[in-house]
């Protein structure tokens, strides 16, 4: 039996379970704000760049420590600076941020200079100094 | 009337305030109507796309709350240091000052320690109430935060399944283009939950045009009153009618939607004899067959065409078959007359209905919508509350979405919707822009949740450190370990290297929120400490150290009312919609907003560094709108740069105020983005089965047994601790039931809901079926005792009807309030929760939902009066 959408009904086609989008224009791409990083207390004018690492909520108390520096000598990927932290701090920095697999929690959010980066993504030295921020959110919840 | 139409009157204060409700988790659009300084009418804002101006009975009884002389209004410190139930905490009026530095001392002492020991609990009727009190807890450094009763009774398994399955918290059918609906335990549409009253009208719309609606409960209530059919079961055995439904549809009548199952399900996927996917040794991709080729390889390089779903093949020497082949052959077991059995469904019926939505899911059609030709599956089937609210829940679940993944019906018109998991985000800016996207083995990982704790990729299991144990039990929510029965045992079995100290609640009253109350009050004196922000005195305030009034929602600013901003969109086609919370009146007394509160505890703690930096993280601030570490900002200052941040420089908190919502269109790409991401979902769970095995590793050399059929990559019908009771006259299924005038246990003070309450047959009694009363000697309005096997019990007044399973004894709501601080609520209706064990044993072994039905012996007291 046809219902009342009837009309509205195209063709009868084999599925396509494949994307078609009709001419129609795409979104366009996010129009983010942008600022120059907040400067660097301990730069070094004739040194690389450097990239300071801001250390918030559980991750400080672990390591110690709120903030530290590390040379941009080259591009550096998230990836190895996290592995890095968690050799510098110890396991209870590696508890908060890193599954025994090696992977780094989703509720560890990282940003670079305001912006959510990923894991995966490299910190590119000739962009000057850099900020990066630690967080781990709180993750179990349901409602 | 919308908001601009509503001219002010000659009253020197006359204005018409667009915000939220906040009566329940739904916080639709309202209008807030103050003349003089008092809110006279709350009415539903129609240039809103949440309850589309639409506004429920608790809704509209709002001011009742807001005007409630019992309401507090100073911070109070207990003088007795004994903590009971019903015992005298002495409550002593104190400042601001005293209370918050006493509040700070505890908390800055334990944060000193190790903040793992303090436990954040926070209501979920106030959703917006996330962003401050999860930043709160990320900035203190605890993991351990909790909803109470909220994921334990409503989401645990709902929202794992509809996140893994469709992106999304919870699943909804696509009211405008749906034909034939199937419910399971669930009341979409029908005034509760999410969207509630948006839904409200797109269900009611639905009906009319001749959507078939068929809800399958143990009670014929809100949903199925309306339905055009009610199928009444056995409670907590929804998968075995679900599955047996799914038999019926593909090994009966051959009805499965082979290209939807290739191209975006791991259907295809090989699997070999120890139950796991065989890989490609280089790639370590799970394998397919492909069916031109003759050979098995990646699933990635495979068109999804030439993908085998059936058939037995070799892959270097190891014997394997397509996951849905598996899946096939593994529902035959279901047949109807077995599903009989276990559901009291009728065989014939459960034929039927699997018939009907088979064929109503019109296998191979399209429809153009908007300009855009897009898979058309007029069917589905949603599941909530009812279904979920077991042991079993993540079967019953999956087993309930299976029906509409066997036709393709997820995520495309007229079927079983997500509600918005993609967004293309706001044009203007780009923000808000997230969509599913393919994770490890192509399944899918949800571009938006409730947090950062994606249901899939599952996290790897590890000794737990977290109080909930969700660190171990890795696709658990909301914990029944934080106040279970035998919580220390399973602390130290796991070596849980700390205790709690420190409780800070906001809104919950888990004395009567999660299960039986003297499990709940044990676990609460164990804490030195416990801090309450709430609107009354509850049960739990008896166990509270301070209590701190709270403004409530016509006192407060949100720069959103959800979190996420989609929780109570509606789904289908439409408009995107962000709406605000404004105040509409003045703080009571010395009311303070629980925001504010929490800054300015951060502050006194030394924390707001911390705190900060988790707002900007748990609502994605980007500069230049990012909170700076050492400042101390407002509520409304964060709250303007949210809205700045995603809507533009020009739209902060001002512009929300005097506009209420901002709005853009949908687009079908959005609404029906099944087809357009190239990303699978799995109906062979193969990740759970490797789950339960890492689990196991880790809990059964502690003595922690894993009982393995909650493992298995298939779903099954797993019976509730309440269907193996076999002790003698234990038999009544007692289970409880959302009562659409009510939410939790909070509108039991409202006096017009207690009102219609009162005038409603049901709302305050315990519902039984008249022929299997009477045939036990039960009479209407007869005064009983409810006891189950354990031992725990409540009584209640009985109410014969035809609307419930003759097993059944249905209890509404979250009622019979026993404390003096909501006085219009003591009294009222049945505790059911004092029936419900909180331990390990009556909690699922795989995402820890409590099993909320219990067998129960039914003994009468006396007559009416």
């Amino acid at each position: 039996m046809i219902a009342a959408w009837a009309p509205r009904l195209a063709h009868r086609l084999a599925v396509l379970w494949r994307s078609r989008r009709d001419g129609r224009a795409s979104v366009p791409p996010a129009q983010a704000a942008i600022v120059e990083p907040p400067p660097l207390d301990e730069m070094d004018a004739d040194g690389p760049p450097l990239l300071k690492v801001w250390l918030f909520g559980g991750l400080a108390p672990v390591a110690a420590c709120r903030s530290f520096t590390v040379p941009l000598d080259a591009p550096t990927s998230l990836r190895s600076l996290m592995a890095m932290m968690v050799e510098r701090f110890g396991p209870a920095f590696r508890e908060l941020v890193m599954q025994d697999n090696g992977q780094i929690y989703g509720c560890c959010r990282l940003f670079l200079d305001g912006f959510p980066v990923e894991v995966d993504d490299i910190i590119d030295p000739a962009r000057g100094p850099r900020n990066l921020e630690l967080i781990v959110l709180t993750s179990s919840e349901g409602g | 009337m919308s908001l601009l139409k509503k001219k002010p009157a000659a009253a020197a204060d006359d204005a018409w305030l667009a915000s939220s409700c906040a009566l329940c988790y739904g916080t639709c659009s309202i209008l807030a109507h103050r003349v003089d300084g008092t809110v006279i009418k709350i009415e539903g804002n129609p240039d809103s796309v949440v309850g589309k101006g639409k506004l429920c009975g608790k809704g509209v009884s709002g001011i009742m709350t807001h005007y409630d002389p019992h309401r507090l209004t100073k911070p109070l410190k207990r003088t007795n240091p004994v903590k009971g139930i019903g015992v005298d905490p002495g409550w002593k009026e104190i400042s601001w000052d005293e209370a918050l530095d006493t509040v700070a001392r505890e908390l800055k002492r334990i944060r000193d320690e190790d903040p793992r020991k303090l436990t954040v609990m926070r209501t979920t009727t106030v959703t917006a109430s996330r962003v401050p009190f999860q930043a709160f807890s990320a900035g203190f450094g605890t993991p351990n935060f909790s909803v109470a009763g909220g994921g334990l009774h409503c989401g645990n398994g709902a929202h794992l399944i509809s996140g893994i399955m469709h992106a999304s918290w919870s699943v909804v059918p696509d009211f405008e283009y749906c034909n034939y609906a199937v419910y399971f335990g669930a009341s979409k549409g029908h005034s509760a939950g999410h969207a509630s009253c948006s839904n409200m009208g797109l269900a009611a719309d639905a009906r009319a045009r001749g959507m078939r609606m068929v809800v399958v409960d143990p009670m014929c209530n809100f949903a199925a009153a309306k339905a055009t059919e009610w199928v009444p079961l056995r409670v907590g055995t929804d998968a075995a009618l679900a599955l047996a439904m799914c038999n019926v549809m593909v090994n009966e009548l051959g009805i499965f939607d082979a290209p939807y199952l290739k191209a975006k399900t791991n259907g295809p996927y090989l699997i070999g004899p120890d139950q796991l996917y065989l890989r490609d040794p280089a790639t370590k991709e799970p394998l397919v067959w492909d069916e031109k080729k003759g050979v098995a390889l990646p699933y990635t390089a495979v068109p999804a065409e030439d993908m085998a779903l059936e058939g037995n093949y070799q892959v270097d020497g190891v014997p394997c078959r397509p996951s849905f082949v598996i899946l096939k052959e593994h529902l035959r077991k279901f047949t109807p007359e077995q599903a009989e059995k276990i559901t009291t469904v009728p065989a014939a019926d459960i034929r039927r209905l699997g018939g009907e939505f088979g064929r109503e899911a019109r296998v191979g059609s399209t429809i153009v919508i908007d300009g855009v030709t897009v898979p058309y599956r007029p069917v589905a089937a949603i599941a909530f509350r009812g279904a979920q609210g077991h042991m079993n829940s993540v079967y019953n679940f999956l087993a309930v979405d299976l029906l509409n993944q066997m036709v393709g019906a997820a995520d495309v018109a007229g079927s079983c919707l997500g509600f918005n998991p993609a967004s293309h985000g706001f044009p203007e800016t780009g923000r808000l822009r997230y969509v599913p996207k393919a994770g490890p083995d192509g399944l899918m990982v949800t571009g938006m949740w409730m947090g950062y704790h994606y249901p899939y990729p599952i996290a790897e299991p590890r000794l737990p450190t977290n109080l909930g144990l969700q660190d171990l039990f890795v696709m658990g929510m909301t914990s029944p370990f934080l106040t279970s029965s035998d919580q220390e045992e399973l602390w130290q079995t796991f070596s849980v290297p700390y205790r709690p100290e420190a409780l800070l609640n906001f809104g919950c009253n888990i004395m009567m929120s999660v299960g039986t109350s003297q499990t709940v009050a044990e676990s609460l004196k164990k804490y030195k400490f416990i801090a309450s922000i709430d609107l009354y005195l509850t049960e739990f305030s008896d166990f509270c150290d301070i209590v701190l009034p709270d403004c409530d929602y016509l006192q407060s600013t949100d720069s959103r009312s959800n979190f996420p901003f989609i929780f109570n969109l509606p789904g289908g086609m439409g408009e995107w919609c962000w709406s605000i919370r404004q105040p509409a009146d003045q703080p009571q007394g010395e009311q303070r907003r629980h925001s504010e509160v929490l800054l300015d505890l951060a502050e006194r703690i030394g924390m707001t560094p911390d705190f900060n930096a988790a707002l900007n993280a748990s609502i994605n601030l980007a500069p230049p709108y990012r909170l700076a570490p050492d400042r101390r900002y407002s509520w409304d200052e964060v709250c303007d740069a949210e809205l700045k941040c995603n809507f533009g420089a020009e739209r902060g908190l001002d512009w929300f105020k005097q506009h209420g919502v901002i709005k853009w269109p949908k687009k079908p790409e959005e609404v029906y983005w099944r087809a357009f991401e190239d990303v699978r979902v799995p109906i062979y769970w193969e990740f759970l089965k490797v789950a339960g095995d890492k689990i196991a590793a880790i809990a059964e050399p502690r003595g922690v047994s894993i009982p393995r059929e909650y493992y298995e990559p298939l779903p099954d019908f797993l019976p509730c601790p309440s269907h193996q009771c076999e002790h003698k006259g234990f038999d009544y299924f007692a289970f409880y039931y959302r009562d659409i005038i009510h939410t939790n246990s909070f509108t039991m003070e409202n006096p017009w809901l207690d009102e219609a309450a009162r005038l409603d047959p049901y709302s305050y009694t315990v519902a039984i079926h008249k022929d299997t009363a009477l045939s036990r000697g039960l009479a209407h309005g007869d005064v009983v005792d409810i006891e189950t096997e354990g031992g725990r019990k409540v009584t209640g007044r009985l109410c014969l009807t035809e609307a419930i399973h003759p097993e059944g004894l249905g209890i509404a709501a979250l009622a019979g309030h026993w404390g003096d601080g909501m006085p219009i609520a003591k009294g009222k209706g049945v505790f059911f929760n004092e029936l419900l064990e909180v331990d390990w044993d009556h909690s699922s072994p795989v995402n820890q939902n409590l099993d909320l039905c219990v067998k129960v012996k039914v003994t009468k007291l006396g007559a009416k009066p």
